[in-house]
């Protein structure tokens, strides 16, 4: 069953009209994996989800759950339930009613519809609000309705369309952790469609990021974060320094040239050959960035341009020859210490960086 | 009183002092009110218990006691009222596609085919259904062609005909209240309904119905209200033969000037109608959800 695993996307277009929407996708999501297609909004991320519950045909392609054909199959007929953006609860029915509708569907008997419903709304700790109506409830308990009017009828992945993007900011957090326990504990495959990386980064085992209708990269999350193979995929997954260089040595150590100066790396299984153009992807956590020299393989020395503070991590942008980079590296010290226009050591260690081909832009 | 109950009752009387400081900001809208709908049948009733300067029910008596009256009053009813479930079965399928099936551009045509009729005025509409309906009409000509009947069959000046008049220019009123109701549902609901299990017919009566009930009931009251009041479609397809309150009011009021006895015949319509209609609401909201209350803790 591995090799099929629990949903198969294979090949799949969607064209509206003359617009691709979704264009030749593939992907694999096995059995308890909890994975996330991320893009930006109108990539085709929520189309893919919609033809995946079967509200939208795919063109060509075919979409496999656990081996079967379910391309045409509709979405009545489908082990899948979806939890939407809007929730879309059913406002004429109670709570109880609510979770319960997927299970009279299925005519499981009332005793055991009963035992279900109870059994998920103290799952997501609502079983005292069961007489209620959805408008009675807030945000966040509409948004634990839907999930377990969802999971009650134990799909065999759950899709999650936007899910916490009504909520704010607070409770988003708590919802996500919410969501992996639950996630974890029940063992069900969640498909779950985001626009905000760091959700998808804290939540994933697998992130597939999706612009203009393609899947540009499909991996394990921490994979996809440290390996990106596109420009698009560095900067939408966390934030990336995009360097043009071109490479000058290529062995055992990279060295490539930017702008007059020279940055070396440690080489990697595929070097790219010498005299090729590419592009140096470098997160900003990864730069190490001091008023006075800083022991790094790569050194260079530059200028404050600006700064801000954000909490956490905050950042600076520096610029070297030319070329301005954002550092997040900077511990609060070495902040506090920084002024703009003043001169700075920036610098990375070799094994640091992700080298992109140019035409991956 | 706990601390919590009398903040509340304080910031309640607050508000209501808020509401009455302000209640001359409705003044407006209760003087067009009563002027345009208040003050004409309040001006019925009178009419209707004076009589040469004195109050008297004679007209009441003659209204209740005359068996006559009943029977129209009952045709009325029954006319609009199987006009109505018309109108209502006709226009919840035409506002479903308007709605919900038809592309976004085209809705703009959709709805002016089905408020065009509403441009012409009554006489022509129902003038051209008794060239249809007539004996030497479209329909007769054809089954007398096709040699299917020797005589033309008699549909102009029948109750038929004038529930076909009724429905035909009250199915835009039907339309247009139940689309305005289905137009602000969710179109998510029934894809929820669906993801649950439900076919699409299952999540049209367990979802889409029952919420788009208020519409129903909204255009079934106004369609029944102006079914009920309607004098020239009667008039022109019953041909005179066949009456109904309205057109009894009109005979009291311009032909025979007994106004306190039409204005007794407008009392006791209003009323009755009135009844049905809050009959009807008591009913509707017993019923607001299709049987999904099985289970319930």
């Amino acid at each position: 069953m591995s090799e099929i695993g629990v949903v198969c996307v294979q090949q799949v277009s969607k064209r509206f009209g003359d617009v691709p929407a979704v264009n030749d996708v593939s992907f694999v999501v096995e059995k308890g994996e909890f994975v996330s297609l991320l893009g930006p909004s109108g990539c085709g991320k929520s189309t893919l989800l919609r033809m995946i519950a079967g509200f939208e045909t795919a063109d060509s392609g075919s979409i496999l759950f656990e081996g079967r054909d379910y391309t045409n199959v509709p979405a009545h007929l489908r082990p899948v339930n979806m939890v939407f953006q809007s929730y879309a609860l059913f406002p004429h029915l109670s709570i109880f009613d609510n979770v319960a509708f997927g299970l009279r569907r299925k005519k499981v008997p009332d005793k055991e519809v009963t035992r279900l419903v109870l059994q998920f709304l103290d799952l997501v700790n609502l079983n005292d609000l069961s007489a209620r109506f959805p408008s009675q409830l807030s945000g966040g308990q509409q948004q634990r309705v839907a999930l377990a009017r969802a999971l009650v009828n134990r799909p065999s992945v759950l899709l999650l369309d936007e899910p916490l993007a009504a909520l704010d900011l607070k409770l988003r957090k708590k919802m996500q952790v919410e969501l992996k326990v639950l996630q974890r504990e029940l063992g069900i495959s969640f498909i779950y469609v985001t626009h905000d990386q760091e959700e998808a980064l804290a939540l994933s085992d697998k992130i597939g990021v999706v612009s203009d209708g393609r899947m540009l990269q499909y991996g394990p999350a921490l994979e996809v974060y440290d390996r990106p193979r596109s420009e698009f995929v560095a900067k939408f997954l966390g934030e990336a320094n995009i360097i043009q260089c071109t490479v000058r040595a290529s062995g055992d150590w990279l060295e490539l040239v930017a702008a007059g100066n020279t940055v070396r790396m440690r080489a990697l299984a595929e070097s790219p050959p010498v005299g090729a153009k590419v592009l140096l992807a470098i997160r900003p956590e990864d730069i190490v960035l001091s008023a006075t020299a800083v022991e790094e393989d790569n050194v260079y020395p530059c200028v404050v341009e600006n700064k801000a503070f954000s909490g956490t991590a905050p950042i600076v942008w520096v610029n070297v020859d030319g070329k301005t980079l954002s550092v997040r590296s900077a511990d609060r010290r070495t902040f506090d210490a920084m002024e703009v226009g003043m001169p700075a050591f920036v610098g990375w260690r070799s094994t640091q960086g992700v080298l992109i081909p140019e035409d991956h832009r | 009183m706990t601390p919590e109950d009398a903040s509340v009752a304080a910031k309640a009387s607050t508000k209501a002092e808020f509401m009455v400081g302000r209640l001359w900001l409705l003044l407006p809208a209760t003087i067009v009110v009563a002027i345009f709908f208040v003050l004409p049948v309040a001006l019925t009733v009178p009419k209707s218990v004076f009589r040469d300067g004195s109050v008297n029910f004679d007209a009441y008596a003659a209204v209740l006691g005359d068996g006559y009256y009943g029977l129209v009053l009952w045709r009325s009813l029954w006319l609009s009222f199987v006009s109505t479930v018309v109108c209502v079965l006709l226009g919840y399928p035409i506002a479903y596609y308007a709605t919900r099936l038809s592309a976004r551009r085209y809705k703009r045509y959709i709805y002016m085919i089905i408020l065009a009729p509403l441009f012409t005025t009554a006489v022509t509409r129902v003038i051209a259904w008794t060239m249809i309906l007539g004996n030497q009409g479209i329909i007769n000509t054809l089954l007398m062609q096709l040699g299917w009947t020797e005589a033309p069959v008699r549909m102009l000046y029948t109750d038929t005909a004038i529930m076909t008049g009724l429905v035909y220019t009250m199915v835009p009123f039907s339309v247009l209240t139940i689309a305005s109701v289905l137009e602000n549902l969710d179109g998510k609901l029934e894809e929820g309904a669906r993801d649950l299990g439900a076919t699409p017919w299952q999540a049209f009566l367990r979802v889409t119905l029952p919420l788009s009930a208020p519409g129903v009931s909204a255009g079934a009251i106004l369609v029944f209200a102006l079914c009920l009041s309607a004098y020239v479609t009667p008039a022109l397809l019953g041909g005179g033969r066949i009456k109904v309150m309205a057109s009894l009011v009109f005979e009291q009021f311009m032909r025979t000037a007994n106004w306190p006895l039409g204005s007794a015949i407008a009392c006791v319509l209003l009323v009755v109608t009135g009844f049905v209609i809050f009959a009807y609401g008591r009913v509707l909201e017993r019923r607001v959800t299709l049987g999904e209350d099985r289970g319930r803790p």
